[in-house]
């Protein structure tokens, strides 16, 4: 009992990240802009938030250095695709491979180090422990004691729920993705909308990101995102950027995580569960995308 | 003739811009490294004397060439189709590890017939990585962004696993495969160097692929599929079979760039063969995938760009890492090229 109430701690943690990168990619997704940069975005805020959170010692600081970051990213993204009319497609995965050379550049240049920045000085993000929590073995270990993202991500589920379907900027950023002619014609500026979109994104991206190296691991390494932001793009493509599609999606992907952490490599070589979360992301997207909004690199919107 | 004139020109000032917009690019380079403390004639002649110093030098930067050039055409023909492989590394590693075990475990063939199947098995092996996404997009339309990607970490691990633990060489305290027979190997070029007689399979494959691109019904049924489906559809192009063919091609030839670097520099396989270089083939695509040419003039700068930094560490202490942001903000600023000299000639203009 406590084994799975352990491993299903350590499926939340993993969900965290996940999580965060599809609620900004499930931002985008619906305005008919999808996010390819959240690799990127999360790398540069991971990085940032940690760099920031060691030298000033504060992890607030980190974090919203982090989150700024990512931000920048979302705005050069925005400024080429919805300013220069320039491919989506096409700048998501060169950023993505730019933030990797940014990342590598920078702990290489001013750290001296080559793959990974650890400091001793390094505030992480605070816990939140709940006293009448603790009293039971059980929920402790389940509910408590989670670093501070992690209940605040499953928060931001009901917040951008509530935002997609209870507010006008919802609707909006909703027509924006399915009716984007109707929205012109209605007075509307379509890139003002997928502006707001590209910002708020970035902004969940970057808390992904910080959550993993301040959160997380409590070091940075290039390795660190690992493909998260492309896991995160599956998650959000096989829901159509329903938060509660996100949320689902993004617990499997995270027990799935857990579980390839969690196979005693005594038994079998640790390459092998290692592959789960990649496999699964596939097997995942090819089963779900005949059911999901069709999506492919030549419609776009 | 006038039309072919004006077609001419068109082309002449697409291409004068393309170039003008790199080298705008490079001296943005050479501004931040002049704002960074290093006055740009030493960065000139560090990154001069990288490259262009001595024989080994230059080799090294044209075997470099040979393998960006290989990862770019494996991105950017899928990419005419409308197709995105983002799966080169993936592709590489594995076509390495298959020509590394015929190059290991075939022997007593004559080095041709060796090279040749161990080629063969490089390319297949690359191409058995990319037909697995190529099939779900077209079976199920899986984006390929996606799978590619995945595709990459797995590979990474499952040749990580091959080369730890079945095929790892005896008493080697590196996970690398032994090394591979004598008759297998492309003899070296140049003294020191990795270049290697693959050069000339390059070159072949590269006239090859010119001549499918622009003599055959296969190069013109890709550009018509990349640039509007719809209408291939009714032309009568196939257009699914069609679209796994160039994935089919591009993966190959990520294979065949792996396996030029395991029989001619490397002589076994190693973890993380290509380093990350088939991104670099993304980069190239994106901003190249028209014209094989323009696919070597970009892959020569990017070689000449990446060896320098080589020198640039050496001597002035700026890391390598800087040719990979150098590279992105080439491809950005080439990517809206247009805006730029518009932008340009406004300004001007205005004055």
């Amino acid at each position: 009992m406590e084994n799975l109430a352990e491993f299903l701690r350590a499926s939340i943690r993993l969900t965290t990240p996940l999580l965060l990168a599809a609620l900004g990619g499930a931002f985008m997704q619906v305005a008919g802009v999808p996010n390819i940069g959240m690799e990127g975005m999360m790398l540069i805020a991971a990085l940032v938030g940690y760099i920031v959170s060691f030298t000033t010692g504060s992890w607030l600081m980190g974090l919203l250095f982090g989150v700024l970051a990512a931000v920048f990213v979302g705005l050069i993204y925005a400024f080429f695709v919805l300013r220069l009319k320039a491919d989506i497609f096409a700048i998501g995965i060169t950023l993505n491979i730019f933030m990797g050379g940014v990342a590598a550049y920078i702990i290489r240049q001013y750290y001296d180090q080559i793959s990974m920045l650890h400091s001793p000085n390094a505030k992480l993000l605070p816990t939140v422990s709940l006293p009448f929590l603790a009293e039971n073995k059980i929920l402790n270990v389940l509910f408590n004691n989670y670093t501070i993202l992690v209940p605040v991500s499953f928060l931001l589920v009901l917040v951008t729920f509530v935002v997609f379907y209870k507010t006008p900027f919802g609707f909006w950023l909703r027509a924006a993705g399915s009716n984007p002619l109707a929205v012109s014609a209605s007075g509307k500026s379509i890139t003002g909308i997928r502006f707001a979109a590209f910002i708020i994104s970035a902004a969940l991206c970057g808390l992904a990101g910080v959550h993993l190296s301040l959160g997380y691991l409590g070091m940075f390494a290039l390795s660190l995102v690992a493909g998260r932001g492309f896991v995160a793009l599956a998650i959000v493509l096989f829901g159509s950027g329903n938060p509660v599609t996100v949320l689902i999606a993004s617990l499997i992907f995270g027990i799935a995580d857990a579980a390839s952490l969690r196979i005693p490599t005594e038994i079998i070589p640790p390459q092998f569960p290692l592959m789960l979360p990649y496999i699964i992301t596939i097997l995942a997207i090819t089963l779900m995308s005949r059911f999901a909004r069709s999506f492919t690199s030549t419609e776009q919107k | 003739m006038k039309a072919t004139n004006k077609i001419r020109r068109t082309i002449f000032q697409q291409g004068l811009s393309f170039i003008s917009t790199i080298a705008l690019a490079l001296l943005l380079g050479f501004v931040m490294l002049w704002l960074n403390g290093s006055a740009p004639k030493d960065v000139l002649a560090a990154a001069g004397s990288s490259t262009f110093a001595s024989p080994f030098r230059f080799a090294n930067m044209i075997s470099r060439m040979l393998t960006i050039v290989l990862v770019s055409l494996a991105a950017a023909i899928p990419f005419k189709a409308g197709v995105w492989n983002i799966g080169g590394d993936g592709q590489l590693a594995m076509g390495g590890f298959f020509s590394a075990m015929v190059g290991v475990y075939v022997t007593s063939l004559p080095p041709v017939l060796h090279i040749g199947l161990a080629v063969l098995a490089g390319m297949a092996g690359g191409a058995l990585w990319a037909a697995i996404p190529a099939y779900v997009r077209l079976k199920f339309k899986a984006n390929e962004i996606v799978t590619t990607i995945m595709m990459n970490y797995l590979a990474a691990l499952v040749t990580g696993y091959l080369v730890n633990y079945p095929f790892r060489a005896p008493g080697s305290a590196n996970a690398e495969t032994s090394l591979v027979q004598e008759s297998a190997i492309l003899s070296q070029m140049v003294p020191l160097s990795n270049l290697s007689t693959g050069l000339y399979i390059v070159i072949a494959t590269f006239i090859l692929i010119c001549f499918l691109d622009w003599k055959t019904s296969w190069g013109y049924e890709w550009r018509v599929l990349g640039s509007n489906d719809e209408f291939a559809r009714y032309g009568g192009v196939k257009d699914n079979r069609m679209r796994f063919l160039s994935m089919l091609i591009g993966g190959a030839l990520a294979g065949l760039a792996g396996t030029i670097l395991v029989l001619g520099s490397y002589h076994k396989f190693i973890l993380n063969l290509g380093g990350g270089i088939g991104f670099t083939g993304v980069l190239i695509a994106i901003i190249a995938a028209n014209s094989p040419i323009l696919i070597l003039i970009v892959s020569a700068i990017f070689a000449i760009l990446s060896n320098s930094t080589v020198g640039l560490e050496a001597r002035l202490g700026i890391a390598t890492e800087f040719s990979s942001i150098l590279q992105s903000v080439i491809i950005l600023l080439v990517i809206t090229r247009s805006n730029i000299w518009a932008g340009i000639t406004k300004l001007v203009k205005r004055r």
